[in-house]
């Protein structure tokens, strides 16, 4: 589909950032260049360990024109962490920094080391080797054990999402995509994938200020099309730049990959009232999204719960709530397909979470999410990780209601989670701003039984976050026993 | 306006993102020498600073602040 895209309208701009523009015909020369490369040195798994940009994307599509798969690595991730994931995935081919490349090489002498300047060379001949990996890329995320895990999406799953992003409509050729997640998260497939097979223009967000003002980005690069999670949204609001004056370009924000609650909604209809929200949910295991819900000024309230639905299923995929007391809430079970083939070289967790089960008689392979959710009236809401549901002295609690509770009470970032066998939360507020605990308590009291009032409330400057953003419960527990004496 | 007339402006920033009164600022400091410094409190200076000195700093010149005296020559630049 890039390749229709960049035929159609081959001097558009397909990446697009601080007045750098690299049309679609340039993209294809780059993409095609890597392809030979990766042609000539044979095998099929590439790390493409680049920062976002124009080599990113080339190699990233180069792979697939080559018949390879990929997996992509944060360039800003401890180097560790990188080994680590090389290690497992073993590829065939390496694509990074002449020193990130040697540092990895090290550890991997089988495979080839690949440089970005191949980029520059001539591509134009290469177009295709005859072979094809079933698998398109894989993505390896943070397994609960703290050890990564490969998720292998396979090229039918890739083509069924990017179809769904193609069809709905969502993005069009003349829009500017926000490319700000980096290439190890899948929310950033939205964007290559789908953003370049459509012949939209991606605006990647390089370098600290970027990612820390990205309103600003907004409006310099005049972004029509937002994609991220909410984090990022409560970023801008944090830095009082969720305004029309900066966000006045985006005629739509699509959000994933953790809950996006009603506070974001209002802000954004406040600043931009004309503008869509589209939330959607999706594991990694299902291939970035497999809902989807549009919502305008005029509709959002009736989407609002403790947090916004989720939305229904796109076509083709089925969503089943399973184990619940009653059929409107249960875990999350994903059929159809965009079900990953399983975890990179490893049956014990792929048998684990992907079973079958029968739906209308027929036997079917699912994808057992550990998201615990439940109907109410049109709408699905999501409320917890499976593995997240507490029990303290004995009473079943969901931290997501306690945390709803802390949010009403003013504290809209907060992580709640189980430590030393008590209820815990800790907020994240300025030091300089006055805490007064008593009157906080209070107000909980109002929403919130007595034994899911936490029993220990503290609060800092800056919740430890992950690579992604989002709030890591680990090192808030670690936190608070660093803190407690 | 030069860098030195905006110290005692820029001190009184820190002092004020911080909550605390003792920051003495020379333009060699960097963030990680300021105990409680995090991209949260990057964010809360620039701002406050923006405000202060009416500037509009692009997200490339944040880019290349490294120390007091970096945002210090900034602000100058853009006044």
């Amino acid at each position: 589909m890039f390749l229709a895209a960049a035929r159609a309208r081959p001097a558009h701009p397909a990446v697009s950032c601080r007045g750098a523009v690299t049309t679609y015909a340039a993209l294809e020369r780059r993409a095609r260049a890597f392809a030979a490369a990766f042609a000539a040195q044979g095998g099929s798994g590439v790390l493409i360990a680049l920062p976002q940009g124009p080599d990113a994307y080339a190699a990233i599509l180069g792979a697939g024109l080559a018949g390879c798969y990929y997996a992509g690595i944060n360039v800003e991730a401890p180097f560790e962490k990188i080994r680590r994931i090389a290690g497992l995935l073993r590829p065939d081919m390496i694509v990074a920094d002449e020193t990130l490349g040697a540092r990895l090489a090290a550890d991997l002498p089988d495979a080839a080391l690949i440089s970005p300047a191949v980029a520059g060379g001539d591509g134009t001949a290469f177009a295709g080797n005859g072979r094809r990996h079933d698998i398109a890329y894989i993505i390896f995320t943070s397994g609960s054990t703290g050890a990564p895990k490969g998720v292998v999406i396979g090229r039918a799953a890739l083509n069924h999402f990017v179809g769904w992003v193609k069809n709905s409509g969502f993005i069009t050729p003349d829009d500017r995509i926000s490319q700000f997640p980096n290439i190890a998260f899948d929310v950033s497939i939205t964007d290559i994938f789908g953003g370049l097979a459509i012949g939209a223009t991606l605006c990647p967000f390089l370098g600290r200020a970027d990612r820390m003002f990205p309103a600003r980005v907004v409006a310099r690069e005049k972004i029509t099309v937002w994609n991220s999670t909410p984090s990022v949204m409560s970023l801008m609001m944090r830095a009082g730049e969720a305004t029309a004056d900066h966000l006045g370009t985006l005629r739509l924000l699509n959000f994933c990959g953790e809950p996006l609650f009603p506070d974001h909604l209002r802000a954004i209809f406040a600043a931009i009232p004309d503008t869509v929200v589209q939330n959607s949910y999706g594991p990694t295991e299902t291939t970035v999204t497999m809902t989807e819900l549009r919502m305008t000024r005029d509709n959002f309230a009736e989407a609002c719960g403790a947090t916004v639905a989720i939305g229904d299923p796109i076509a083709g995929i089925g969503l089943h709530l399973l184990g619940g007391a009653h059929p409107d809430e249960g875990e999350i079970v994903i059929t159809g397909p965009q079900v990953a083939d399983g975890y990179w070289r490893d049956p014990v967790k792929t048998e684990a979470a992907f079973r079958v089960i029968e739906i209308d008689g027929t036997p079917t392979r699912a994808y057992f999410s550990g998201d615990w959710a439940e109907r109410r009236g049109r709408h699905i809401f999501f409320r917890e990780r499976i593995d997240l549901q507490v029990k303290i002295s004995g009473v079943r609690l969901e931290l997501e209601e306690v945390a709803s509770a802390f949010r009403q009470a003013g504290h809209p970032i907060v992580c709640v989670l189980k430590w030393r066998d008590e209820l815990a939360a800790v907020i994240e507020q300025d030091p300089a701003t006055r805490f007064d605990e008593p009157a906080l308590r209070q107000t909980l009291a109002r929403t919130l039984e007595r034994h899911a009032i936490p029993a220990v409330i503290r609060r800092t400057a800056q919740l430890p976050r992950n690579e992604n953003d989002k709030i890591d419960r680990k090192s808030v527990a670690a936190w608070l026993d660093a803190e407690t004496p | 306006m030069t860098a030195t007339d905006i110290y005692p402006a820029l001190t009184e920033i820190f002092n004020e993102v911080f909550g605390r009164r003792d920051i003495v600022l020379r333009p060699d400091l960097t963030g990680p020498d300021i105990p409680g410094w995090n991209s949260f409190k990057f964010i809360d200076l620039i701002m406050a600073a923006e405000t202060r000195f009416g500037v509009q700093l692009n997200t490339e010149d944040i880019d290349r602040i490294n120390t007091v005296g970096d945002l210090a020559a900034l602000i100058v630049a853009k006044a």
